[in-house]
């Protein structure tokens, strides 16, 4: 009896003391996330509301002014390009990105498998100005491409900064995340459903248009979501292949801040830019949890 | 739909998918293949076979020492912040994975928050705030920033370790008389050390990767690769940037060869994963 009771009594004991030993364990990675991240976004959602008084400060108020500049045509263009890229990256890398993640999650050998998860891997791994910039070799005047057209005659085809290079720069950037996400879902469609419909007579299209497809919709949305959430903040994409003739927000809120001293209104792009994001990864999590819910 | 219309799309449609896998490849892959072969070429213009033949001298730029030093604030400011952010981390993650307060959820959320917010976003709050603070641009101030950019993958990385791993090798530890600590740093790190390693060499990659946040912290004097090569990008039009490119790419593969070695991918994609 009184063994029990005591076991009992250090058994509180421990379970208090882990408590307090998994709060400091947490403690380190919660004050960085919280000082150094969570508030960190206050003062830009601050001055966001402040005028900007040219040419570098800025009054303490609460004006909606910034907010307001984005219904001039000039300032709503730069939200239209970025939803514009990120829309056409974000479709085209699905259809580019679906068969190829398809063949990864189906590949009955381990080398095959092993070599082409390589390649989108390390692919990841390279760095995005290295990947920007190969376009620039590729879609250059004097580049491979450039040169061919030249040959035919073609000597003015300007396929460099313009809203084409951009997109197909971020859709190169995109394709990777866009495979790696649909993989798992594909993965775990079971093959015997696909067995089991062609055994009863439907064509290989058949087969992948009433099975795999429809099942494998969750993972599209959220790979497209994904890919729509990081095509929105593009930055060094389109500095690099834009040529300063593409604007998308992230860059528009860099040369505001950093070259124009416009706080206000860079605070206030970043504010619609993080807002679109919010929206979109908030869709991601909704409509997993939404699936996961309906298994 | 009439049989041998539907199996005739069937045929065409899976062709269409071959070509399209292909074309996906081809469009990944190529590109940085032209990058490399121009950093061997002896002028911008491309040629398939020149007639001056190759050169190695646009390689000059990687002994450089404003390049050099580029690199060296790189590398220095990745190892500090993945380093913090591993040791914060793995004890977040080992909380997360073992314990169910109330709240939890909604601490996993706001730690992987960072990922899904756009980088240009994050650097200018961080100027604002720094300001605010009191920290100037400069060194700490980019070794911070790159906390917070390495902390959410190496907690994404690391937290799934946790459930795989079998408990009653912990307990045997602290049944053979080893305390709490000596049980976590001989037996719990061990066993999770794949997932450690992936949670490095992503922190790293994202931190050497960056611009979006860095370009917003650095002064002349402190000047990362990242930005460096951005800078030049927009500035040099020779082949320099090709070679630079190859060199990277060469490391890149290195990287990837030995973390496919050390971890396998499995535990690699946990982080691409979103």
């Amino acid at each position: 009896m009184s063994i029990m009771f005591n076991e009992k009594i250090s058994w509180d004991v421990l379970r208090r003391h882990a408590g307090v030993g998994y709060a400091l364990l947490l403690a380190p990675a919660l004050v960085i996330t919280i000082i150094l991240f969570l508030l960190s976004l206050v003062p830009t959602f601050v001055y966001s509301f402040y005028r900007f008084v040219p040419p570098t400060s800025m009054e303490a108020t609460f004006t909606v002014e910034n907010y307001e500049a984005f219904a001039h045509p000039a300032y709503a263009s730069y939200i239209w390009v970025t939803l514009r890229i990120s829309a056409t990256s974000t479709i085209v890398s699905m259809v580019l990105g679906y068969p190829l993640a398809h063949s990864i999650a189906r590949t009955k050998s381990v080398r095959v498998k092993g070599l082409l998860l390589f390649s989108v891997v390390s692919m990841f791994f390279v760095s995005t100005i290295v990947r920007a910039y190969a376009w620039v070799t590729v879609l250059g005047r004097q580049g491979p491409i450039g040169s061919l057209l030249a040959s035919f005659g073609f000597t003015d085809v300007q396929m460099l900064a313009n809203e084409f290079a951009v997109t197909v720069g971020t859709i190169h950037w995109l394709l990777p995340f866009v495979i790696m996400t649909l993989i798992g879902p594909i993965q775990s469609i079971d093959p015997s459903l696909e067995d089991a419909a062609r055994n009863l007579g439907a064509n290989e299209l058949e087969a992948f248009t009433s099975v795999t497809l429809p099942l494998s919709l969750p993972g599209i949305v959220a790979a497209s979501l994904l890919s729509l959430t990081l095509g929105f903040g593009m930055f060094v994409t389109p500095m690099v292949l834009g040529g300063g003739l593409i604007n998308m927000l992230a860059s528009f809120i860099y040369n505001e801040t950093i070259w124009g001293n416009n706080y206000p209104v860079g605070s206030a792009a970043t504010v619609i830019l993080l807002s679109l994001a919010t929206i979109v990864s908030f869709g991601v999590s909704r409509f997993l949890e939404a699936r996961i819910k309906v298994r | 739909m009439n049989r041998a219309l539907s199996d005739l799309l069937s045929i065409i449609g899976k062709s269409l998918a071959k070509s399209i896998k292909v074309a996906a490849f081809v469009f990944m892959l190529v590109p940085i293949l032209i990058a490399i072969y121009q950093s061997f070429l002896p002028t911008v213009a491309f040629e398939a076979f020149p007639k001056d033949g190759f050169t190695l001298r646009w390689f000059r730029i990687l002994f450089q020492p404003e390049f050099l030093r580029a690199v060296g604030i790189s590398l220095m400011i990745a190892t500090l912040a993945t380093g913090i952010s591993l040791v914060c981390g793995i004890f977040a993650a080992l909380v997360l994975a073992r314990t169910n307060f109330k709240g939890r959820e909604l601490v996993n959320m706001l730690f992987l928050s960072p990922i899904m917010i756009p980088p240009v976003v994050k650097g200018i709050s961080f100027i604002f705030y720094f300001v605010i603070i009191g920290l100037r641009p400069g060194l700490t101030s980019l070794f911070l920033a790159h906390v917070v950019i390495t902390l959410p993958y190496v907690i994404r990385v690391v937290y799934p370790c946790f459930y795989g791993l079998d408990r009653s090798l912990e307990d045997a530890s602290r049944n053979l008389g080893a305390n709490e600590f000596q049980t976590f740093l001989r037996v719990t790190l061990p066993l999770i050390k794949p997932g450690v390693l992936s949670g490095a060499i992503f922190g790293f990659i994202m931190s050497i990767d960056d611009v979006g946040v860095s370009i917003f912290l650095i002064t002349p004097e402190t000047v990362n690769l990242a930005v460096l090569l951005l800078t030049w990008s927009r500035s040099i039009a020779d082949n320099t940037l090709a070679a630079i490119s190859t060199a990277l790419v060469l490391v890149t593969f290195a990287v990837s060869v030995l973390a496919e070695k050390l971890v396998g991918l499995d535990s690699i994609l946990g982080g691409l994963r979103h």
